[in-house]
């Protein structure tokens, strides 16, 4: 279902009454679900009109000055970029520090990860070529026993560097990497033979509907805000101008919200989350694993007790 | 021969099986570079017949005997051996293999690493079990301390032999 809207903008008093009953049919812009979204890589944004940046599309001068009602033109635009690149909490890839020897020195574009699914691009957004493919998070957590832990630590980070990922975070008894998906299973693979793996988790996370409704809920808003943009240089009256001020706030906010939303869902798709911990396991985790017997000769072992003298 | 001169007799070897350690129910010898230290202050575990040396460089060699009650097979006791020391202390399992004892006995030998304070540690226990008895063999020392005295553990568990 395509939500279809024509707006008649009558007199300067009727205006404000318009603004409100706009807003109300729009809600907060995020009504429609990926149901209702136009087939991935259409993106017919009749329901909108525009696009942020489209002049094209949205209410005319003509409807502005109470001119007969029209539809507004159907524009169909591919979200590029562009539409995405200013958004806050840029992902890292750019930054990411290259190990000797890295792939090359441009960061990782998108690309499949170790499953059939693909990271988004560059810039956030799903390239056209992979956007009926689904859109996965890998994340993978490792507990190796304690033993050279700094030279293991090493090894992890090395790791990283060497598949053009990059370091997370590292303290003393664990480290997280960030690994192109592409390179996920290998590096998860590899770091099985730095130490004694004791447990390990990998989880892959399928997050296409909610990127796909997060697009879809973009373009609406955006579309929203252009005509919001352009009913405030129509407005005559300071009370209608700061209603529509009012609801200009709004849209952008959530327009910012669903951007950084989006960078971070890409960069979570297009890089993997690798944590690896050096650590006994607790005794509840104990419970939960291997089975221990009460056995008098598997009590009072180890180190600690042997070499007490 | 007097009753008198037969508790003297009885006294006399009692004292001398205490004092060398007889009464353990196993044979073991102190490598070479290895000193045998006193268990006379209780601080060892003498339920379990506990026997220990040290090298001067803190690499330590322990026996101790538990009787095998519940009765387990060397598999399941080195198995649970593993699990216990790999997965509730977090140490790394670097090697596993079989060793034999003194008296042909079968055991196998787990080789452990660990991160104590002052840095890598190997730890090492061999395990043979008999009937009445699971005898668990322990040697531990820093990790360059330990390869260095390897030569000497290993001697240390092919001389063991278990009752």
């Amino acid at each position: 279902m395509r939500h279809r809207l024509s707006v008649v903008v009558g007199s300067a008093s009727s205006r404000s009454a318009v603004v409100l009953v706009l807003c109300s049919l729009w809600g907060c812009g995020s009504g429609m679900t990926q149901a209702d979204a136009a087939p991935p890589g259409a993106y017919d944004v009749q329901a909108t009109g525009a696009v942020e940046g489209d002049t094209g599309g949205g209410m005319r001068p003509a409807e502005m000055e109470g001119g007969a009602p029209s539809r507004p033109e159907p524009v169909t635009r591919q979200v590029t970029d562009d539409d995405y690149a200013k958004a806050p909490g840029d992902p890292p890839p750019k930054q990411a520090p290259q190990a000797p020897g890295a792939k090359d020195g441009k960061g990782p574009g998108p690309g499949p990860g170790p499953g059939p699914g693909p990271g988004p691009g560059p810039g956030g957004v799903i390239e056209d070529a992979s956007r009926k493919q689904p859109i996965l998070i890998y994340r993978a957590e490792f507990s190796l026993s304690v033993y050279e832990v700094q030279k293991s630590l090493d090894a992890v980070e090395g790791l990283a560097k060497a598949a053009g990922g990059y370091l997370s975070r590292r303290d003393n008894v664990s480290i997280t990497i960030r690994v192109p998906a592409q390179d996920f299973q290998g590096v998860v693979d590899a770091i099985g033979k730095v130490g004694d793996v004791t447990h390990r988790d990998v989880v892959s996370e399928d997050i296409t509907a909610e990127y796909r409704d997060l697009e879809v809920q973009l373009q609406n808003l955006i579309a929203m805000r252009a005509r919001f943009e352009k009913l405030l240089d129509k407005a005559a009256k300071v009370e209608e101008a700061l209603a529509i001020e009012q609801q200009l706030g709004r849209v952008t906010g959530e327009i910012e919200r669903i951007k950084g939303r989006l960078k971070l869902l890409g960069d979570q798709a297009r890089y993997s989350t690798i944590t690896v911990r050096f650590q006994a396991r607790s005794t509840e985790q104990m419970k939960q694993g291997p089975f221990v017997l009460p056995l008098p000769w598997l009590q009072g072992i180890g180190l600690r007790r042997l070499m007490t003298l | 021969m007097k009753p008198m001169k037969w508790i003297k007799l009885v006294v006399l070897v009692s004292l001398v099986v205490a004092a060398t350690g007889c009464g353990r129910p196993y044979a073991v010898a102190t490598p070479e570079g290895f000193v045998e230290l006193s268990e006379k202050e209780g601080r060892y575990d003498e339920t379990h017949h506990e026997y220990r040396a040290s090298t001067a460089d803190g690499v330590v060699v322990g026996v101790r005997a538990f009787e095998n009650e519940p009765k387990v097979d060397l598999s399941l006791a080195v198995r649970a051996f593993e699990n216990r020391v790999r997965m509730g202390e977090g140490y790394a399992l670097l090697d596993k293999k079989d060793v034999v004892a003194r008296n042909g006995s079968k055991g196998a030998m787990l080789a452990f690493g660990h991160d104590e304070a002052g840095g890598a540690h190997l730890y090492s226990v061999a395990i043979f079990v008999t009937e009445d008895w699971v005898y668990i063999l322990e040697s531990g020392g820093k990790k360059d301390m330990f390869e260095k005295a390897r030569t000497s553990v290993d001697w240390f568990v092919k001389n063991f032999q278990p009752d």
